[in-house]
């Protein structure tokens, strides 16, 4: 899997978006790293991706942030 | 000329300039198309000053019409599906939220309840006093369910299940619950404290796996609430009931205030003089 995708630091919505547009750019079944801030983020950015059909793998707390593995779900409305 | 019988059934105000007065117009669920929109703007245009008015209450008023006109306006406003609000000692309109249609954070079918209220009592006559009705969709309580004589709260009570999702141990549902009613075990894995949660669905719509689902949902209840001169919040009635029992329970402690009420009293102070105990056992025997 190439680099995660660094969103601490970056505020809601922008990190679910962020994360979208990584998805689109994938196949589905494609799967992501995110690295997301503790707090809103952790607790928004999940529910909305399970919300568009996609698929959390892990979430892990680390040192002040947490590590998101997500796979792409079906094609689907979102936009 | 006007005649009576339209007169007594409400959704007109008179207002402090001479001979002139205001169209209430209910607007259901606080929605409307564009066409009926523009209809109001063109009734408002032909009768009245050419300004449309937003109540408090998700009503539209059309200002500055005469009352002979009243009719007319009324036929006008049914062509488009719309029609006169209420007013007075009646039943009033339910305020309600969007709720799950489009709001993320709704727990459960406001309109649906709303338009079953509505069927069942919107306008009703010959009560002591107002009588006002809300739904919200969610503990935010946007449509203020505590501030209305009877009040509908959507509710979720979640259930960690094992079997259905996969837990990843992430902890985002005791991290994302405002109550303090999750805690995890040794695995990382939640216990949900039902004596501590408000039902709000937090953990069961942030849960990344939908490893907690909502194992029952449907609507708090509050009674008595209301604002005027002498503020009270509603009372909770407790439990989570059905969108067919919340019609039922409306309708009965609506009957149960006209039972009740000596002269013209909101149902709060019925409420407080029977205490809520004997008041509930009429509206639930």
């Amino acid at each position: 899997m190439s680099e995660p995708i660094d969103l601490r630091g970056v505020s809601c919505p922008a990190n679910y978006v962020r994360v979208r547009l990584a998805l689109e750019s994938l196949p589905e079944g494609a799967e992501v790293e995110v690295l997301l801030d503790a707090g809103e983020p952790v607790l928004n950015v999940p529910r909305s991706l399970k919300n568009d059909g996609d698929r959390v793998l892990a979430l892990e707390a680390e040192e002040g942030h947490y590590r998101m593995r997500v796979r792409r779900g079906g094609s689907r409305d979102v936009w | 000329m006007i005649d009576e019988s339209t007169l007594k059934g409400g959704g007109f105000l008179k207002l402090r300039q001479k001979d002139r007065w205001a169209v209430r117009v209910r607007v259901p669920n606080g929605d409307m198309s564009v066409e009926q929109l523009a209809a109001l703007a063109a009734l408002a245009r032909r009768f009245g000053d050419g300004e449309i008015h937003l109540s408090v209450r998700q009503s539209l008023e059309i200002r500055g019409v005469r009352i002979e006109q009243f009719e007319e306006i009324k036929a006008a406003l049914e062509q488009v599906g719309l029609g006169p609000g209420v007013c007075g000692p009646r039943a009033r309109n339910t305020v309600v939220c969007p709720g799950v249609l489009t709001c993320r954070r709704g727990l459960n079918n406001t309109t649906e309840l709303a338009d079953r209220l509505t069927e069942r009592f919107y306008a009703r006559e010959g009560l002591p006093h107002k009588f006002k009705t809300a739904v919200s969709g969610c503990p935010a309580s946007c449509a203020k369910p505590q501030g209305n004589d009877v009040g509908f709260m959507g509710a979720v009570e979640p259930v960690f299940d094992e079997v259905e999702g996969a837990c990843i141990a992430c902890g985002v549902c005791a991290g994302v619950c405002p109550t303090g009613a999750i805690t995890l075990d040794s695995r990382g894995r939640p216990v949900i404290d039902l004596d501590k949660c408000d039902l709000d669905g937090e953990c069961v719509s942030a849960c990344p796996t939908g490893a907690i689902r909502a194992s029952k949902r449907g609507w708090r209840v509050f009674l008595g609430g209301n604002f005027g001169r002498h503020p009270a919040l509603a009372y909770e009635v407790g439990g989570v009931i059905s969108t067919e029992d919340a019609v039922e329970f409306a309708e009965r402690a609506l009957e149960a205030f006209q039972r009740h009420a000596q002269g013209r009293e909101r149902l709060r102070v019925v409420v407080d003089r029977m205490g809520l105990d004997a008041f509930l056992k009429e509206v639930r025997p």
